[in-house]
């Protein structure tokens, strides 16, 4: 029983709707051929704040405030032009700006006490509240940012120029100047004003009170493809800025329509309607109204005269027709005279803003909307229209009414073919849609679900309409107080389900936001789990580390392909390092990690990060980093000696510095740190140990040291000596001691011998200190015979080997061609040399007699054939060949020979013969 | 992915010169390009006709700093080094005119050539630009970054941007043919490269059957240091160690190749150059029948010209003369005979032939190491002996460990004494490096040797079956460990008696023999890149084309440079950094 009356009571409530929907078109307005209408979005409250508490206040006076509205149902920022806020009652904040969601909620108030007067109060794209002073001073309000107003002050970058007016277009500043100048603001986070204008004619000036009414025309939509700004001046025309300059147009329209002095100007919204544009209209002072294509030279234009008098504003419908504002209504003039006009209930004025399906207006107790009846809506609830979704309706009704007719009327419409029964569902799905109360929604599906009953199956496809219910649901979700967002389907529709999403993250409506993505089928939320993990760091501030962390990472670990980079800078900002190291661990890229362990000075996990993943450029960066944060050198070393394989590149990070710049002492400094390291001290054990693996610049002393003997040896003698004998040589020298003491020792007798050849002026001039080796020297003395003594002196005192000094002294003398010394000292010496090296000496410096003696010395004939055959001595090779009586010699003779060998090899047989044949008689 | 392809990597250079020359031509207004010697060659492979493809007018960086031009875009080309970036400073700076300046920096700029450029206040007037060209593919099987002091960085510098091309060069690789399911490191800098490449927590390896390279190996050099100290016996390796492959071109003096000009610059890996790919693997004492036996076979050839009866006769004749591309094959042929003369000559040398005859004994047991040592105190050395000398000492330290304290000592007193006191550092530096050293414990060279059967007796030169054909007896460790990897995997516990540490997937046993099984079902070849971080001998190339026919895979080798004995000792040469000199 309880379920019978139920049902009842639904159809009941289903009745009284069904019989609002058929009054609705009488409160419609028609213009010309089309239909207009005025629905309420939602009650107002405007509250007030008094100490301590809100306070509903119904008598806000609208009209004595600045008002800013942000785009797609968003927020709304009221402040008063006296710098009172909200004065209509008495116990208001004084020195306050309320932020407000559209349903008139206040979420937000940010104190105000700037002295400047406010030029401008508005919204940017992204939702940011700018608000320019007139003293040069902008201040911006991010969403959700608790009354955290940034504020710069660009007063020195616009030559200390008082602002005149000022202009949002899209997430730009535009700023006119007293000194007629215009600027540019493209970034408002770095805030740099950009001259696009350098003076506009300075006779006509700026109408004060038409400020606000500059037009701003985007490369794409103007017709000069390049940015036009528009606005009235006040001795008539309109100033036209483009590629820097300012002129005073009359004139619009390829037909040109003329205009004198201008009272309102107004563009629609970008991206209202599927007609081409956006488009620009005028109010004259003549009561004219023109319309024209953003293509001012170019484009259409027309012009109709209005008798309603000069409006406070003009406010676009879409890009349907253009408002007139008055103090009570809004018209909707069209050409003939035609208008549409809807009163509007306020205690003292309203605010209209255009929406890009129609206007959003703001009165003290109500949010209305203007907007074009859509076509859909007028084809199903026109009286006596008979397009097949009117009849559903109809149908559906009597249904309801438990009129057994419904069914008869549904069949009448089948019976003309299923399609118009079709089509007739879909426009009543597109028509619900276009109603913003949720009540008008539910009963028109559920009239079109009802014909849907009628169709054979599969004659429609029902995931349009899962769709269509599933958006409406989002749009829906919208309107309840929490979220307080006044969009309309078409505003919805007009959105990409991101640009969507990032409207709700700009709130921080993570839920919604979620569910979002889960209704269409969205993938990769690392957007919402971003924001979300940002925020909870931001609004846990007393909760323990760990716990947060814990929650957030197990909150994350939901959503893959995450980038935990900004995470991990927002808890820095909050102080929560632990939490951010823990996070940055997460993160894949190192180019990202880094900056963020720098700015928190985490040294030594930026450098681990960066030499595990061989990263050299980061590595250096980090170095310079920590050089440049004046971090003492010695911790630089702790630092990298902690991580594996770091010390290297800081090695080389300071070699490279000293390629770049031959003076800079980054290396000489860490060798000179690593020498006064305590090795006692714990903490400097480990990069001490590391340093000295790589010498601690021994090496590179040594470089300095022999680089320096090569410089100064020539010029300055006493200096050479005494750099020999300093101590820091001595040290240096010392691990290679066992091997060149010799030569330190006779480097100095060098330099000693040098000293007393040039007294004697028996000099060898600057070649002697120039060779580098004992042996170069010793050649060198021996080329001249008086000098022969010295070498002497240096093989004894230097205890060098008899054998190689002999060796060296036959290739000095060898070089100086003089045989007669060379065989003497061979006679004198009788060094235990294999006749070989004779032969090779004699061979290189060119004494072939000579060579073919020693090489006859030689026992092996593959070898003695070899030598002989290098120097060309083919008779002696074969001779040799021949007595040793080896074919392949032969053979290997006659391929490397040239010539005929045919006639030596006789005669060496004949040779061998007769000596054999010697050998034969007398033994 | 190209499943069933052979992996081509000219894609890599295909991107770098879009990128480069779209960038070009964006630019407004006439401009000239000013390109650093190094970067000649680099950018020629990339567009052999800069000027008329990009309608430009083409100049070389000179440190005297001028330049003469009227174009109002003046572009310049260099790679990252310190010089080069002093050099454009110094050009803006006394340039008065109105010139603009961009720079392409190859393959990308780093922070400290930002620096240069920032400190000398240039920025404002110069954009810059990146030709993101890392990996130079020369052939079908080699990939070199081509940054010659790579090694000497890594090892001296520790500068390890070098390492961050390697990483970047490996993600484009993976970029452009997929991800490749297996990775393998060995050593230390590998092993970095390697845990940066797979990230946090280290993917897990899953075969992927349809991967166009199934298989990264990263290998340090100094896995294997014996081996690029080692004299070359190819033909490819032996023109390295003489002439030094620069780019895969050579500077010949005219003479030796009986030209007129001074200089000859051979393109080897011209495509014309067939006689090159054809001999460049084979053992240089095959060499000296291989080039006649070519032009014999040319001049039979060409002999029959006008014989041919049929049709078919003539057809086949002009498709061998075709194939041998005769005018040009015939300067080739002369030109690599005389430079095979040369090497001959070189080869033949006393004291080529003395260090060349000590290195069978040092790569056998200790005590034929031990004689090379007393054959290197009694011999005499000769200045141009030094990096010999070098060479076989730092062999003798890699093999034993270490050469025995007093020996060491001895060594060193007569190097100093020949050489003098200026070689301290470059002897310090090795020392410090562990090239040489002296012996503290006993050496794994013989356990490796006989584990990986490094020494190989009897090898067939003529037609090798083993990699030891390289070194007539000796096959390069590197390259054993991928002979290993193939046939068991890595897991086993001879890879740990290497120095350095080692990366193996996961369950490797399993994935790596699905991975490099089912080759015939797949129809697709299956590939294996080994990219070596500090260097490749171009024996260990030749290696790897052999291992490419023996056991059906493709190996492809990536490298950071091409290296060789000498360059790697002279690379100890104390400075701190090489600057390319202009």
């Amino acid at each position: 029983v309880g379920s019978v009356r139920c049902v009842q009571e639904t159809d009941t409530r289903m009745m009284d709707i069904a019989d609002k929907l058929q009054e609705m078109s009488s409160e419609w307005a028609q213009r010309g051929n089309a239909n207009y209408r005025m629905f309420k979005m939602c009650d107002l409250q405007w509250t007030t704040f008094i100490i301590g508490s809100e306070k509903y206040n119904s008598e806000f006076e609208i009209s004595g405030s600045l008002v800013a509205c942000a785009c797609y149902g968003g927020p709304i920022a009221v402040m008063n032009r006296k710098g009172n806020f909200l004065s209509g009652g008495t116990h208001l904040l004084k020195d306050h700006i309320g932020i407000f969601n559209a349903c008139g909620k206040l979420t937000d108030k940010v104190p105000w006490k700037e002295k400047g007067d406010v030029v401008r109060l508005e919204y940017t794209a992204d939702e940011v509240l700018v608000i320019v002073t007139s003293d040069g001073h902008i201040h911006m309000l991010k969403p959700k940012e608790e009354g955290l107003m940034v504020v710069r002050d660009i007063s020195k970058k616009i030559e200390n120029s008082i602002i005149e007016g000022a202009k949002v277009h899209e997430n730009s500043l535009l700023i006119l100047t007293a000194m007629k100048k215009i600027y540019i603001i493209e970034d408002l986070n770095d805030c740099e004003p950009k001259t696009i204008c350098e003076a506009y004619s300075a006779e006509r000036s700026l109408l004060a009170s038409m400020i606000e009414e500059i037009i701003v025309l985007d490369e794409s939509i103007s017709g000069s493809k390049s940015m036009e700004i528009l606005f009235p001046c006040a001795e008539g025309g309109l100033y036209r800025v483009k590629d820097g300059e300012a002129i005073v147009i009359n004139a619009i329209g390829e037909k040109p329509i003329n205009f004198e002095k201008i009272l309102h100007i107004a563009i629609s919204p970008p991206n209202a309607g599927e007609k081409k544009g956006p488009f620009l209209a005028f109010f004259t002072e003549s009561e004219d109204i023109i319309i024209g294509e953003c293509n001012i030279d170019g484009g259409k234009a027309l012009k109709y005269t209005t008798d309603e008098g000069a409006p406070d504003s003009l406010v676009w419908t879409g890009a349907e027709t253009v408002g007139l504002v008055y103090n009570d209504r809004v018209i909707l003039a069209g050409p003939n005279n035609t208008k549409a006009e809807f009163y509007v209930e306020s205690f003292k004025g309203f605010y209209c803003y255009p929406e890009v399906d129609g206007i959003r207006i703001l009165a003290n107790t109500a949010c209305f909307f203007i907007e074009k009846v859509p076509a859909v809506v007028e084809a199903a609830f026109t009286p006596a229209s008979l397009d097949p979704s009117a009849h559903i309706i109809s149908a559906y009704q009597k249904y309801l009414a438990g009129d057994p007719r419904a069914e008869d009327t549904l069949k009448s419409i089948k019976e003309d073919s299923n399609k118009s029964l079709s089509e007739g569902i879909n426009t009543l799905i597109k028509a619900a849609t276009c109603e913003f109360t949720p009540e008008y929604q539910k009963y028109i599906l559920k009239a079109a679900s009802f014909a849907k009953n009628f169709l054979p199956p599969g004659q429609f496809n029902a995931e349009e309409l899962v769709q269509t219910v599933k958006h409406l649901r989002i749009v829906n979700q919208l309107h309840v107080q929490k979220y307080g967002r006044l969009m309309t389907y078409a505003q919805y529709k007009k959105l990409k389900p991101k640009q969507f999403v990032k409207i709700l993250m700009r709130y921080h409506h993570h839920f919604l936001s979620n569910e979002v993505y889960k209704y269409l089928n969205m993938e990769d939320k690392s957007v919402i789990y971003e924001d979300w993990a940002i925020q909870k760091l931001r609004c846990s501030r007393g909760e323990p580390e760990e716990k947060l962390f814990e929650d957030i990472k197990k909150k994350l670990s939901e959503c893959p392909n995450l980038s935990y980079k900004k995470i991990a800078l927002a808890a820095e900002k909050e102080g929560r390092n632990e939490i951010a190291l823990s996070l940055l661990k997460n993160e894949d890229s190192i180019k990202d990690q880094v900056p963020i362990l720098l700015g928190m000075k985490q040294y030594i996990p930026a450098l681990n990060i960066a030499t595990t993943n061989c990263e050299a450029d980061i590595v250096y960066g980090i170095i310079s980093e920590m050089r440049k944060a004046e971090v003492p050198m010695v911790d630089i070393i702790s630092a990298c000696a902690a991580v594996e394989g770091a010390i290297s590149f800081l090695v080389s990070y300071a070699q490279q510095r000293k390629m770049i710049n031959p003076s800079d002492d980054t290396l000489s400094s860490i060798f000179e740190i690593a020498r006064r390291l305590d090795q006692k001290n714990p903490a400097h054990q480990e990069p001490f140990r590391k340093l000295s693996a790589y010498g601690i610049g021994e090496v590179e002393e040594i470089d300095q040291l022999i680089d320096n003997l090569h410089v100064v040896h020539i010029k300055d003698l006493e200096k050479r000596v005494s750099l020999l004998l300093t101590k820091t040589a001595k040290t240096s020298f010392q691990r290679i001691k066992p091997f060149i003491g010799a030569d330190m020792d006779y480097q100095l007798m060098k330099s000693h011998e040098y000293l007393g050849m040039k007294k004697k002026g028996t000099d060898l001039g600057e070649k002697f200190l120039r060779s580098d080796s004992i042996f170069n020297t010793i050649m060198l003395v021996n080329e001249k015979a008086v000098l022969t003594p010295i070498g002497e002196g240096i093989a004894k005192k230097l205890n060098l080997d008899r054998k190689q000094y002999t060796l060296v002294r036959l290739r000095a003398a060898a070089k100086c061609n003089d045989w007669g010394q060379y065989m003497e000292i061979i006679k004198k010496e009788k060094p235990k040399i294999n006749p070989q090296f004779f032969a090779q000496t004699c061979m290189e410096f060119g004494n072939k007699e000579l060579a073919i003696i020693f090489i006859k010395q030689i026992t092996s004939p593959d070898d003695k054939v070899s030598m002989l055959l290098d120097i060309e001595a083919h008779k002696e090779a074969i001779e040799v060949a021949v007595f040793a009586a080896k074919q392949e010699l032969i053979d290997e003779i006659r391929a490397r020979v040239k010539i005929d060998i045919d006639p030596f090899i006789q005669e060496a047989l004949q040779k061998r013969k007769k000596q054999a044949h010697f050998i034969t008689k007398n033994y | 992915p190209f499943i069933g392809f052979e992996v081509s990597f000219s894609i890599l250079k295909e991107y770098a010169k879009t990128i480069f020359t779209d960038i070009i031509k964006q630019l407004p207004g006439s401009k000239a390009l000013v390109i650093s010697k190094d970067m000649h060659k680099i950018l020629r492979s990339l567009t052999p006709k800069l000027e008329k493809d990009l309608f430009i007018e083409v100049l070389t960086l000179t440190p005297d700093c001028s330049i003469m031009t009227k174009a109002s875009t003046v572009l310049f080309v260099v790679s990252s080094d310190f010089g080069f970036m002093k050099t454009i400073a110094k050009i803006i700076q006394e340039d008065k005119t109105k010139t603009m300046f961009a720079a392409f920096i190859c393959p990308r700029c780093t922070t400290t050539t930002l620096e240069i450029l920032k400190q000398a206040k240039v920025l404002e007037r110069l954009s810059i630009f990146e030709i993101p060209y890392e990996l130079i593919p020369f052939r079908k099987d080699i990939l070199s970054l081509e940054q010659p002091d790579g090694f000497h960085d890594l090892m001296l510098n520790y500068n390890f941007e070098i390492l961050a091309d390697v990483k970047n060069s490996l993600s484009r690789l993976e970029y452009f043919f997929g991800k490749i399911p297996l990775k393998y490191a060995k050593g230390k800098w590998s092993c970095t490269i390697l845990e940066s490449l797979m990230g946090k927590g280290g993917a897990t390896e899953t075969e992927n059957l349809s991967a166009n390279i199934d298989v990264l190996v990263l290998m340090d050099r100094t896995v294997d240091l014996v081996t690029p100290l080692l004299n070359q016996i190819t033909y490819a390796g032996l023109i390295d160690e003489i002439f030094g492959i620069k780019c895969g071109r050579i500077e010949v003096e005219g003479k030796i190749l009986e030209e007129t000009s001074e200089k000859v610059i051979m393109d080897l890996y011209n495509e014309n150059d067939l006689l090159f790919s054809d001999s460049c693997d084979l053992n240089f004492n095959l060499i000296k029948h291989y080039f006649p036996a070519k032009r014999e076979e040319m001049q039979e050839l060409l002999s029959k010209k006008g014989t041919a009866e049929s049709l078919a006769e003539t057809k086949e004749y002009m498709r061998n003369i075709n194939s041998l591309k005769i005018p040009k094959a015939s300067a080739a042929i002369r030109h690599h005979l005389s430079l095979a003369i040369e090497l001959d000559r070189i080869q033949h040398q006393k004291n080529v032939q003395f260090f060349a005859s000590l290195e069978p004994y040092m790569i056998q047991e200790e005590d034929l190491q031990k004689s090379v040592i007393d054959k290197l105190l009694s011999a005499f050395s000769l200045p141009e002996d030094k990096f010999l000398i070098l060479r076989t000492l730092c062999i003798l330290s890699q093999v034993q460990n270490g050469i025995p304290k007093d020996q060491y000592t001895v060594l060193l007193q007569k190097y100093f004494q020949t050489f003098g006191v200026s070689e301290a550092e470059r002897i310090m530096k090795l020392e410090r490096e562990g090239l040489l050293k002296v012996k503290d414990s006993s050496s794994v060279w013989g356990s490796l040797r006989e584990s990986f059967k490094l020494v190989v007796p009897d090898v067939n030169l003529e037609n090798p079956a083993d990699i030891s054909y390289v070194h007539s007896g000796y096959a390069p460790l590197s390259v054993r460990l991928i002979e290993r990897l193939v046939a068991s995997g890595w897991t086993s516990g001879d890879i740990d008696k290497i120095p350095g540490p080692k990366r193996v997937p996961a369950n490797e046993k399993i994935v790596l023999k699905r991975q490099l099984e089912g080759m015939e079902a797949k129809e697709k070849i299956r590939t294996i890149l080994v990219y070596y971080i500090g260097g490749v001998t171009y024996s260990e190339i030749s290696c790897y084309r052999l291992l490419s026919t023996i056991l059906g895979i493709k190996f492809v080798v990536a490298t950071t440079q091409f290296l060789n004995g000498e360059h790697l000792v002279n690379g100890f040469n104390g400075q701190v950094q090489t600057i390319h000199h202009i």
